[in-house]
């Protein structure tokens, strides 16, 4: 009894977070104009109608490079900040860590708007470049916090070793840090992209002409509710989801060793 | 449901219940069970037993689910924007309306900058509430 009843909160709980996304999907396919039921027939029409547009696919391919980029970034950014904690000790350890998690915290509006604010004074708002600094600086602390909890498992004397045995510190990184983290870094890599891709708050207030598809989304939503939107959406929600999961996978995976 | 404070609800509730589901759970996961198990035979019933031993003993966790929730609602724009249709609107609907059409930067700067001492004023009251020893 008490077990049933707990299946189906945690079932309703899944419906909670997940219906809106299904529902979505599962208009994209059907032919009617509207969002009703009964539903339609089953078409493809508006994924075709979406991607016959230039600017979606212009701004695809904005998001494309601007996660590629910052995603690339602030894993490096990440992984060395994570290496500083791990194998560093120095005064003001823990503000240099503070500061480093700080950025999640702070809501998306005000970031958004002091980055416009900062990028502006550097004459770089409105372009590509700005949108991957921007997700830089939202995207490092996910890396940094995938890198440390890698690092952790790793036995400090490793390194000491390697640099026993006569390796450089570059030739001791490179052959006994970085292979033992690599799918932490991979790891990392996919999760940022996804932040990038996703995100829509900051991109929308820094990337002027040069729009990222979650841009693209909610402009064409305030004009009038149509399909082709949730076609849009189930692309990039399957795209940022199998971004995180190859993540999450590679993360179990070491775990599992 | 759609374009009021309640549709607006049901965003709030999709953005943060997953995160909120994962920190509460590791606090919870946290708790001795022997303590629970002592409660029991000490004859406490199970209301008891969730009120009086293991919500105090996960508190902390329990509590930062609750900081997490609240920055990220506070500060969501999509959510009130999108399903509460800006009604009622939010300071976050303020912010993208005096910079977006409005171009007073200065002026949003100022929300932005009571908005941050909002989080933080809350962000430090529950913190300091979810460390308290019970005296």
């Amino acid at each position: 009894m008490g077990k049933s009843l707990s299946w189906i909160y945690v079932a309703a709980l899944f419906a909670f977070v997940f219906a809106p996304i299904l529902t979505s999907m599962v208009f994209s396919f059907n032919s009617d104009r509207f969002p009703t039921v009964p539903l339609g027939e089953f078409t493809t029409h508006w994924y075709e109608t979406a991607f016959s547009r230039p600017e979606v696919w212009t701004a695809f391919g904005n998001s494309l490079v601007v996660a590629a980029c910052a995603a690339a970034l602030s894993t490096f950014i990440g992984f060395a900040t994570a290496y500083t904690d791990f194998r560093f000790g120095f005064r003001f350890k823990n503000a240099y860590l503070a500061l480093a998690l700080l950025p999640p915290t702070v809501p998306l509006v005000i970031m958004g708007l002091a980055m416009l604010a900062w990028l502006s004074q550097l004459g770089l708002s409105g372009t590509i470049r700005g949108i991957i600094i921007a997700h830089t600086v939202m995207g490092a602390p996910f890396a940094m916090a995938i890198c440390r909890l890698r690092l952790q498992q790793m036995d400090p004397s490793l390194e000491a070793a390697a640099r026993n045995l006569g390796a450089s510190p570059w030739r001791a990184m490179r052959s006994v840090v970085l292979p033992f983290c690599a799918p932490a870094i991979i790891s990392a890599y996919c999760l940022t992209a996804a932040v990038s891709f996703d995100e829509f708050m900051v991109a929308w207030f820094v990337s002027g002409l040069h729009r990222t598809v979650p841009v693209v989304i909610l402009e064409i939503l305030q004009g009038n509710v149509d399909p082709q939107i949730n076609a849009i959406g189930t692309v990039v929600f399957l795209t940022s989801m199998t971004l995180v999961i190859v993540s999450q996978l590679l993360i179990l995976r070491k775990s599992a060793k | 449901m759609l374009n009021s404070g309640f549709g607006a609800m049901v965003g709030y509730m999709t953005l943060v219940l997953p995160l909120v589901i994962i920190l509460q759970t590791f606090s919870l996961a946290a708790v001795d069970k022997s303590l629970i198990e002592a409660a029991r035979n000490l004859g406490a019933n199970p209301r008891a037993t969730l009120l009086r031993v293991i919500v105090p003993a996960a508190k902390t966790g329990l509590i930062i689910g609750f900081v997490f929730a609240f920055i990220l609602t506070f500060g969501d724009f999509v959510s009130p924007a999108y399903l509460g249709g800006s009604n009622p609107p939010t300071l976050s609907i303020l912010i993208v309306d005096t910079t977006k059409s409005g171009q007073q930067w200065p002026r949003a700067s100022v929300v932005a900058l009571m908005m941050i001492v909002t989080l933080f004023i809350v962000a430090f009251a529950a913190v300091a509430a979810a460390y308290r020893k019970r005296g």
